[in-house]
């Protein structure tokens, strides 16, 4: 054995170093470019007027000054506080029955429960006034029309349901079964350890869920805008500043103040999640609840009856689509799916969609892998690593009208080298990774490091270099995680609607914002239908996504299976 | 020792660590000849992992130096170094197989002669019928040959073994000792080991290096640190002790409360002293009971009158059985108020009887070359 | 010169952006139009140019009249279109006084009528046709709430229609600000204010999209509308149980224009098609959506609209309506932002 003569300690390992801090730093500028700069130029804009004055926070006091505007404020922060305190009293006893009974039908209440994440937050609030509108199907059972501020309240509790729900599904998952048996053991109660066990181990759950669904209504104009009526908010408000008035100075002020809410609720998470982190430790042993007829049963009923809401709520806009002329002529009819005869852009946006969805999907995977990979992996570059996690992070606070905006004012700008890009579909591709990078990056930051640490040193002391154990190992590892983002990454692409209303060309329009055209120009119907093909298709590759990896865990990785 | 020779193949000189304002190494010298197995020692937290870490090239030393062969790798990356590295973990990639695991740091080979090689590298960890499992397949001791096979590969120029055993049952981690032993002597690898555990430090090292308190306490070979313990640390770290406060009167005689003991190295100095003893160096004697015991009575009674050398009388307060031996608990108040309780350690017998039964007296024999003084 | 360098790094990133290769290869020239015609509409006149000029190629980016003007006045610094084709003549009007356009006069000018253009010489742009207001009356729901079919504009400030009326937003939609110029122009200004002030009291919602209101009316959701004739005609042919109402006292109207943009980098082609968009062939296409149109003798009835519209429009001072826009605006908007739809 000692006649082999060549080693494996190669010299190309001596690379790692100035490969990894070139990739780092390559995120690093990224980042800051995407990311940081068109959010600085935002805040920038906020402070010049229209002619490129610089006017200090002259706009904010115009803004704060106008009733018409602070009444928006207030009544988005109100209708907000209400919609994410609906959202998760229903979805706390929805997630309790999913993980704290033994009901049935426990995997089909999951999905019918997740299903609004598929479609535009807009097909909630067509199917409303189909449901509700002056010549919706139940009108009299509301005994006044949707539109308003009720419309909006209900609107956004279907379409946030699912948001509110994982996340307490995640926080009642991890409660200690150890805590339950000893609280049995000293004769509590089911109730008392409901409320001596269950509810405080849920609250930092509770609390995450309100911030998320209070930003996600309080940053989400498609609700208002079809269903809001007369009743204004700080997210149709920018939408009437930017492109209603083409005010980009005072677009910027409201963006800036949507910003705030949508802050301040980040901080509140990343406190909550540590503090949940911290109290519940690795070494919890999840609980697994005894049958209980009684419970099950009730749990089952209560499920039932709020799945059977959402999906009826979906079917009902599934229906009116193939309605010829709602309410008059009831006969069924492809004829809205004529989009080339409508004010929305025609099929060319679906076509629009699928590109930018995929392309969303394969940018964003590529690059989330990679910068989690630099986030968790390497032990050189601290500072750096630091610095690439947080601007990973800042997404996930800045919402989408703003961001779109700020991209708009960033990229816009003609003494910018890179506007170029203004108007094409990368533009699309690159914000919407953006705007969804956060949450695409910290799942697959916690499946890199659920790896073995060691694996690095192992592969530095052989002489390999860091890329190839990337793509040999690691990324092989965590394709589940891969897979799951590049399906998230799909789906919002496909439905999102606020970063891209301000960035699309007219060879660039997207069939979710073609839904709001559509919407805008009275031609509810085929927004409906629109909605409708963008929710078929999103649950489409979410199917094709699942038998990917289903295919990929047995075909590729034997070694999973023991 | 080999510090002060000249032929260390790999050597680390003046190395210093510190974390925050915490030291973790300081001014650690270490050498390594070229077919020595080294273990370095201690309990957790002493430093022995930042040591090891820093000889593979993981972290760097903030002062000090890295030798090899006479070459400064002070500054070389863990590629350079070219050393074999194991670690507690296993590290295998769970989605290569045992094989393709083993191959995956011989670069530049062609694809046959890669495999040739890992299969050769298996089958010398006796896994050759293994080589296409994963390593969910395999079981503990089984992955940790694999990694041994990964990290012996390329030929390394020196192997370093991060607690290599700690995570496996025990009867594997037995086998797996001789074995990782057995295969360092037939590849003439220098090997440098960390761990916890100073029965395996014992059993596989040519030369133990203790350490505590981020410096090196004692270093020699197993026996040496087992028979001679510098220090009360060493000797208490590494098997079960005894240790009496005493006073030298002289000649190498040493007064314990009202016994007297005998030296074999007598020390210079006359004054307060501490000797040790091992449990299984302590010898039992029977008391006559008939002929004795008046005498031993007077004894007793005569306070100043001291008994014969290296002999204490003692009565046995309970045994521990631990299979392979028996501890007979016993005290002695002659040797003084705070330290009148030890052990003798006793090989069990075929029958399992045992000569003493709980309150029987006996005479305990702690024999000259037994006694080792400590530096305190 | 700082300045033409950005022009140009601009307007090649753009032509990047815009033009597929397939069109380079083909040696196509591309047209960035804005247009705020109806999408419907676009696709018949788009083809039929197409055809008769394959070498020009015409991209639409399509709002409605105020979004569409907005835009344009947002740009001014680095204007994206070449040519304005279908953009109502008073906000073509706002952009003149920009110095935005450039005179141009057309093929067919000397055929269009005297009043569809702008009067000096060149013209800055061309008229196709004209819209005027319409009301959408749905008689179903009508039937069902017992509201009697409205004859006048002064019909619509009875109470029997609180709420039951949608109107477009002038700010955003030409047809809602020519509805709003046409009342103070016929009323003058404190009677019209008046009016308004009346009507808003029944107003269900102003809407952002000047079709909105009609198809609205179709679909039952509000049963009054008030939109324009364009709409009202084809959604009564789509079905919709509709009766189009011309109020007795006059309709307010505005044109459709044609216009070239002074920084438009394909000359040529723009010409080309705002010599196109004066001929005949163009005006029959125009005469099938709109009764009255810029070529004497191409006027065809529209199905379902029997009166003589143009007989029908107020006299209207387009120089007026566009110097005072803004001031209109801006009233309007203090008196009645509140009920404004979402946008």
């Amino acid at each position: 054995m000692t006649a082999v003569s060549t080693t494996g300690h190669g010299m190309s390992a001596r690379l790692d170093a100035p490969a990894q801090g070139a990739l780092g730093v390559s995120l690093l500028a990224a980042g800051a470019l995407f990311i940081a700069a068109p959010v600085l130029a935002l805040l920038a804009r906020a402070l010049f007027d229209g002619s490129g004055e610089f006017v200090g926070f002259g706009n904010f006091s115009a803004y704060f000054a106008a009733p018409a505007l602070t009444d928006s404020a207030v009544r988005s922060l109100r209708l907000s506080a209400i919609a994410a305190a609906i959202t998760v009293a229903l979805a706390y006893g929805y997630a309790y029955g999913l993980t704290l009974t033994q009901m049935r039908h426990k995997t089909f209440f999951r999905a019918a429960a997740l299903l609004p994440l598929l479609a535009p937050s807009l097909l909630m609030a067509i199917s409303l006034v189909y449901l509700f509108g002056h010549q919706g199907l139940l009108k009299d059972w509301l005994g006044r029309p949707i539109y308003g501020e009720l419309g909006i309240v209900v609107g956004s509790v279907l379409w946030t349901f699912p948001h509110a729900l994982l996340i307490l599904i995640a926080s009642l998952s991890a409660i200690d079964a150890r805590l339950v048996e000893a609280a049995r053991t000293m004769g509590a109660s089911p109730w008392d350890v409901f409320r001596t066990v269950m509810l405080p181990a849920s609250r930092y759950g509770v609390a995450m869920a309100f911030a998320v669904v209070f930003v996600l209504v309080i940053t989400d104009f498609g609700v208002p805008k079809v269903i809001g009526g007369q009743a204004n908010v700080l997210a149709t408000d920018l939408y009437k500043q930017v492109v209603g008035l083409q005010n980009f100075a005072m677009g910027a002020v409201v963006g800036a103040v949507l910003l705030a809410p949508a802050i301040g609720a980040f901080f509140i998470e990343r406190h909550l999640r540590r503090r949940q982190a911290s109290a519940f430790g690795a070494r919890a042993v999840p609980y697994m609840p005894e049958p209980w007829a009684l419970r099950d049963r009730l749990f089952w009923g209560y499920c039932a009856l709020v799945s059977a809401l959402l999906v009826g709520v979906l079917a009902m806009a599934v229906y009116a689509s193939f309605v010829r002329l709602w309410p008059y002529d009831l006969s069924l009819s492809l004829r809205n799916y004529d989009f080339d005869q409508m004010d929305g852009g025609g099929w060319i946006t679906f076509w629009n969609s699928l590109r930018l969805s995929f392309g969303t999907a394969l940018a964003g995977t590529v690059l989330a892998f990679l910068t989690a990979w630099f986030v968790v992996k390497p032990r050189r570059f601290g500072a750096l690593r630091d610095a690439v996690n947080l601007l990973a992070t800042v997404p996930l606070a800045v919402p989408g009208l703003a961001l779109g905006l700020g991209y708009i004012m960033f990229f816009n700008a003609p003494s910018n080298p890179l506007s170029g890009l203004y108007a094409t579909m990368t533009i699309l591709v690159v914000c919407t990774v953006v705007h969804f990078f956060s949450v695409a990056h910290l799942t697959l930051v916690t499946a890199l490091s659920q790896l073995d640490r060691e694996f690095e040193f192992v592969a530095e002391s052989l002489g390999v270099p860091f890329w190839q154990t990337l793509a040999r190992v690691h990324l092989p590892v965590v394709l589940p995680a891969l897979l799951e983002v590049a399906g998230y990454f799909f789906v919002n692409a496909m439905t999102t609607v606020s970063a891209v209303v301000f960035l699309y060309a007219p060879h660039t329009q997207l069939a979710s914002v073609a839904v709001l055209n559509m919407d805008d120009a009275g031609d509810i119907a085929p927004a409906a239908a629109m909605a409708v093909l963008i929710f078929v298709t999103a649950a489409l590759v979410r199917l094709g996504f699942m038998a990917v990896e289903r295919w990929a865990l047995t075909r590729t990785n034997r070694w999973r299976l023991r | 020792m080999l510090e002060n020779s000249g032929g260390a193949f790999l050597r680390a000189q003046g190395i210093e660590k510190r974390y925050g304002g915490q030291t973790v190494l300081a001014e650690v010298d270490l050498a390594v000849a070229d077919d020595e197995f080294v273990c370095l020692l201690g309990p957790s937290g002493c430093g022995k992992t930042t040591l090891l870490r820093i000889l593979c090239g993981i972290e760097r030393a903030d002062r000090g130096r890295v030798l090899l062969d006479g070459q400064d790798i002070t500054r070389a990356s863990p590629a350079e170094r070219r050393f074999g590295i194991v670690f507690q973990s296993y590290a295998l990639f769970p989605n290569l197989s045992a094989l393709d695991n083993v191959a995956y740091g011989l670069r530049g080979l062609l694809r046959e002669r890669r495999e040739a090689r890992a299969r050769e590298m298996l089958d010398l960890v006796g896994l050759a019928s293994h080589a296409l499992k994963y390593p969910a397949q395999l079981s503990g001791g089984q992955q940790q040959r694999v990694a041994l096979a990964r990290a012996l590969a390329p030929e390394p120029r020196l192997l370093l073994l991060d607690e290599p055993l700690s995570a496996l049952d025990a009867q594997v981690r037995l086998n797996l000792r001789s074995e990782i032993r057995m295969l360092a002597k037939r590849l003439s690898m220098p090997v440098v080991m960390v761990t916890h555990d100073q029965e395996e430090a014992l059993s596989m090292a040519d030369r133990v290096v203790l350490m505590n308190h981020g410096s090196i306490e004692q270093a020699g070979t197993p026996s040496t640190l087992y028979l001679s313990p510098a220090s009360e640390f060493a000797a208490r770290f590494i098997g079960r002790v005894h240790c009496f406060d005493g006073e030298h009167e002289g000649d190498g005689i040493v007064r314990v409360g009202q016994a007297r003991l005998r030296l074999s190295d007598a020390p210079g100095r006359i004054g307060p002293i501490r000797v040790a003893i091992r449990p299984s160096h302590v010898r039992l004697r029977h008391h006559d009971p008939s002929a004795e015991r008046a005498s031993w009575r007077q004894k007793e009674a005569l306070p100043g009158e001291p008994f014969p050398l290296n002999l204490v009388p003692a009565w046995v307060t309970g045994t521990t059985f631990s299979g392979a031996t028996v501890a007979l608990h016993l005290r002695a108040p002659a040797l003084g108020e705070t330290q009148d309780a030890f052990d003798a350690e006793l090989a069990t017998t075929p029958t399992g009887e045992l000569p003493w039964r709980e309150g029987e007296r006996l005479w305990a024999e702690l024999p000259a070359e037994a006694l080792r003084v400590l530096r305190s | 010169m700082f300045h033409r360098i950005h022009r140009a790094m601009a307007s090649v990133a753009l032509a990047a952006a815009l033009l597929p290769l397939a069109a380079l290869a083909q040696g196509k020239t591309e047209l960035l139009v804005y247009t705020a015609l109806e999408a419907d509409q676009i696709k018949a006149y788009q083809e039929a140019f197409e055809k008769d000029h394959p070498n020009v190629s015409l991209k639409f980016v399509r709002d409605s009249t105020g979004i569409v003007t907005a835009k344009l006045l947002a740009e001014k610094a680095n204007p994206q279109a070449d040519v304005v084709w279908g953009l109502a003549a008073t906000s073509l009007m706002l952009l003149d006084r920009e110095g935005m356009l450039m005179p141009y006069a057309p093929k067919n000018l000397a055929a269009i009528k005297p009043t569809m253009r702008d009067a000096r010489n060149p013209p800055t742009w061309v008229g196709m046709d004209v819209w005027s207001s319409a009301i959408c009356f749905n008689t179903v729901e009508a039937g069902k709430k017992n509201l009697p079919k409205p004859a006048t504009w002064e019909d619509l400030t009875k109470p029997v229609y609180r709420g039951a009326i949608t109107m477009p937003h002038p700010a955003s939609s030409g047809t809602g600000y020519l509805m709003v110029s046409a009342w103070l122009q016929m009323m003058g200004e404190q009677k019209g204010w008046a009016f308004m002030d009346a009507l808003h009291q029944n107003m269900g919602v102003y809407t952002h999209s000047g079709s909105k209101p009609c198809r609205q009316a179709g679909a039952g959701e509000f049963p009054i509308g008030l939109s324009f004739e364009y709409r009202a005609n084809k959604t009564k042919k789509d079905g919709a149980p509709i009766d189009i109402v011309l109020p007795a006292e006059g309709l307010g109207w505005d044109m459709e224009a044609t216009a070239i943009l002074k920084t438009t980098k394909r000359p040529e082609a723009a010409k080309l098609l705002a010599d196109w968009a004066t001929s005949r062939k163009a005006n029959e296409l125009y005469a099938k959506n709109f009764a009255i149109v810029a070529l004497p003798g191409v006027q065809e009835k529209l199905q379902f609209i029997d009166a003589d519209i143009e007989k029908m429009l107020v006299k209207n001072d387009f120089g007026w309506a566009a110097a005072n826009r803004d001031r209109i605006l801006a009233e309007w908007s203090r008196r009645y932002e509140a009920k404004a739809e979402k946008r």
